[in-house]
């Protein structure tokens, strides 16, 4: 009954007498054999924790983010932080959430009859070609090219695969990211992946400031990639956004006020006394694991699957996040 | 590999639109479909419309969700198990839906499975997931050129199309139905023989396209997905309702024809080969003043295609 998590229990039975069968695992036991050294300690400065208000039934909310490392979208990421300190959100709401799209929250947009909230000073001012990061000079040559099947090609360490919005899709240091490779231009950027956190704006030139955010709760909206800035992913608790009830106001903004989930704070996690600090790994996309990893999730050779696809998209090979136990 | 190129025409065209803008500003995909003419739309039959009537909502107002089932040459034969299922009233007893993996899908049926199966269902197998073509067809690989038609770059089958309104993909020799967000499979056991029709599920996050091929796609959800995606999830093991949970129950399923005809919901579909569903991906890929850098092509499964409530009489 479509019961993939409980055949891969079934299939690490049948996989155990003998090595040979390794072609078969899933891409869960993969990832649960993965040596301690492929997973990367996810940095506390790197990780925002959100405390929406308890649901109807008084369960608390938490939603953790990873935020984005260099080279993509740091300016947008200090400021971020800076809002974190300052205690910025803490008190504000989601505002919105629309259907197979976006979650949204912190500073409103205009026109939907709520306060601005003025944001702490020397917030940095991001342009528009912060959307996208260089990519090594090598990636210039011509002879690269992304399949279906994703590989690692050249010294690119990580899986390459064939993407419909660019030339490439790829990893970087932990993160889906696509890229153009031509003659003169050779540019990467994070994608719109279900889960991923970007920062809500007005038209150009103003590309936000990092006070309105938006978490990706449907089918990957790459459309946006490239207009606006990616800054993170929700690694824990997605469900307390895609959840919520879809809002029946413009841009399906909440029309009721008292349909939006209150945010009690929003914290870095280094800033949070020790106990309370959520610690969290990612598989290292440029390990053996991760490489494995990315070919189960595009050939599945389990026994649920009659046919394998021979290929998977960028947003289809979420990068596996574990918690763990000090 | 045209983004480049698409950037220096997105510049060129917005400066152009700036300067016209008074004039006729590109209308954008919504307008397009609202400026559609009646023969551009396709009114679904009460045939092809399952009703599932779900138990009402705490402040009393009616819950159900509408599937259109996959039309021909597609899954047939689920389509008419299906179909049996609804007139035998077999979702009217111990239904509900019991699975809510968020980012993943939502299941309904009977949890229970303990009943013995409703007796006349056609036998099916893997070689029903697929349907195959006639005769073979030679395919041009679109991701050799990014422009949106509908021929789509894909990363699970050499092309992606929209046939009669279906996301359908192909490799020449066959031709499938797609796990896109909405979309309506029917679940099963390992064995692939298994699964017939009375426990369905729909793709309520990103696309799992690797379940194409290995399951059979009976239809899409046209009326309720919001509700599906907004149950709470799951707690139990893979977003299995836990002991203490309280599904959203099924009170009956229907055809639509079954209904009483002012109980009975009405749709349209847009016609694939209208002028209209030309004009709406073009613009799809139409800068904005939002969007400065529109991409050149789609995922398919990116695109909800489109499907309205037929208005009045």
């Amino acid at each position: 009954m479509l019961r993939e998590g409980a055949l891969a229990l079934a299939a690490l039975a049948l996989a155990a007498p003998g090595i040979a069968q390794d072609a078969a695992r899933s891409p869960g036991e993969i990832v649960d054999a993965a040596p301690a050294g492929d997973w990367v300690t996810i940095a506390p400065e790197n990780l925002l924790v959100m405390t929406l208000a308890p649901d109807a039934e008084g369960n608390p909310r938490k939603v953790l983010i990873q935020l984005i490392g260099a080279p993509f979208s740091q300016g947008w990421v200090d400021n971020i932080r800076t809002l974190a300190r300052d205690h910025y959100w803490d008190g504000m709401a989601i505002l919105r959430v629309q259907d197979n799209y976006v979650a949204q929250w912190g500073q409103p947009d205009p026109g939907m009859g709520i306060a601005e909230k003025p944001v702490p000073e020397g917030l940095k001012v991001m342009s528009e070609a912060e959307y996208t990061a260089g990519s090594p000079n090598w990636l210039t040559s011509s002879t690269l090219r992304a399949t279906r099947e994703p590989q690692v090609i050249g010294d690119w360490p990580a899986p390459m695969l064939t993407d419909p919005y660019a030339d490439y899709g790829t990893f970087r240091d932990g993160w889906p990211i696509a890229g153009i490779q031509q003659m003169h231009i050779a540019r990467q950027w994070p994608v719109h992946c279900y889960g991923m956190v970007g920062v809500g704006r007005g038209n150009p030139p103003d590309t936000g400031d990092g006070s309105q955010l938006y978490a990706v709760i449907g089918h990957a909206p790459r459309h946006l990639d490239r207009n606006l800035a990616v800054v993170g992913r929700v690694v824990e608790g997605i469900e307390h956004l895609s959840s919520l009830p879809r809002g029946k106001g413009p841009a399906s903004y909440y029309a009721d006020p008292a349909k939006r989930v209150p945010i009690l704070s929003v914290r870095i996690a280094a800033d949070l006394p020790e106990g309370e600090r959520p610690h969290l790994e990612y598989l290292s996309t440029d390990s053996d694991s991760f490489a494995q990893y990315a070919d189960a999730r595009a050939n599945r050779r389990d026994p649920f699957f009659v046919a394998s696809a021979g290929g998977a998209d960028i947003c289809n090979i979420p990068v596996p996040i574990r918690s763990v136990a000090e | 590999m045209k983004n480049a190129i698409t950037l220096f025409a997105a510049i060129a065209l917005g400066t152009a639109a700036f300067a016209q803008e008074a004039e006729t500003p590109p209308p954008s995909p919504s307008e397009v479909l609202g400026a559609a003419p009646a023969e551009a739309w396709q009114v679904i039959s009460p045939d092809d419309l399952l009703v599932f009537q779900l138990s009402t909502a705490p402040d009393g107002s009616e819950r159900r969700i509408v599937i259109q089932l996959m039309d021909a040459p597609w899954s047939q034969k689920w389509v008419r198990n299906m179909r049996k299922l609804a007139q035998g009233g077999w979702w009217d007893t111990n239904s509900s839906v019991y699975r809510i993996a968020p980012g993943f899908v939502a299941q309904w049926g009977d949890p229970d499975e303990d009943r013995a199966p409703m007796e006349g269902l056609e036998e099916v197998g893997r070689d029903d997931f697929t349907h195959a073509l006639p005769a073979p067809v030679s395919l041009e690989n679109p991701c050799e050129d990014r422009v949106l038609d509908n021929a789509f770059c894909d990363v699970y089958a050499p092309v992606a199309m929209f046939k009669s309104g279906w996301p359908i993909a192909t490799d020449g020799t066959e031709d499938w139905p797609l796990h896109c967000p909405g979309m309506v499979g029917v679940a099963r056991d390992v064995d692939p023989a298994t699964g017939h029709g009375d426990t369905l599920y729909t793709i309520i996050g990103h696309a799992p396209r690797r379940l194409d091929r290995n399951l059979a796609v009976v239809g899409r959800v046209v009326e309720g997905l919001d509700l599906l995606r907004t149950q709470p999830p799951g707690t139990g093991e893979m977003g299995f309702y836990a002991e203490g949970q309280d599904p959203l129950t099924i009170q009956r399923a229907r055809l639509a024809s079954d209904l009483a005809p002012e109980a009975r919901p009405r749709y349209k579909v847009l016609k694939t080969d209208s002028d209209t569903f030309v004009q709406w991906m073009g613009a799809l890929v139409q800068p904005s003043p939002f969007y400065a850098d529109p991409p050149s092509d789609f995922d398919i499964c990116a695109l909800t295609y489109p499907v309205r409530e037929v208005e009045g009489e």
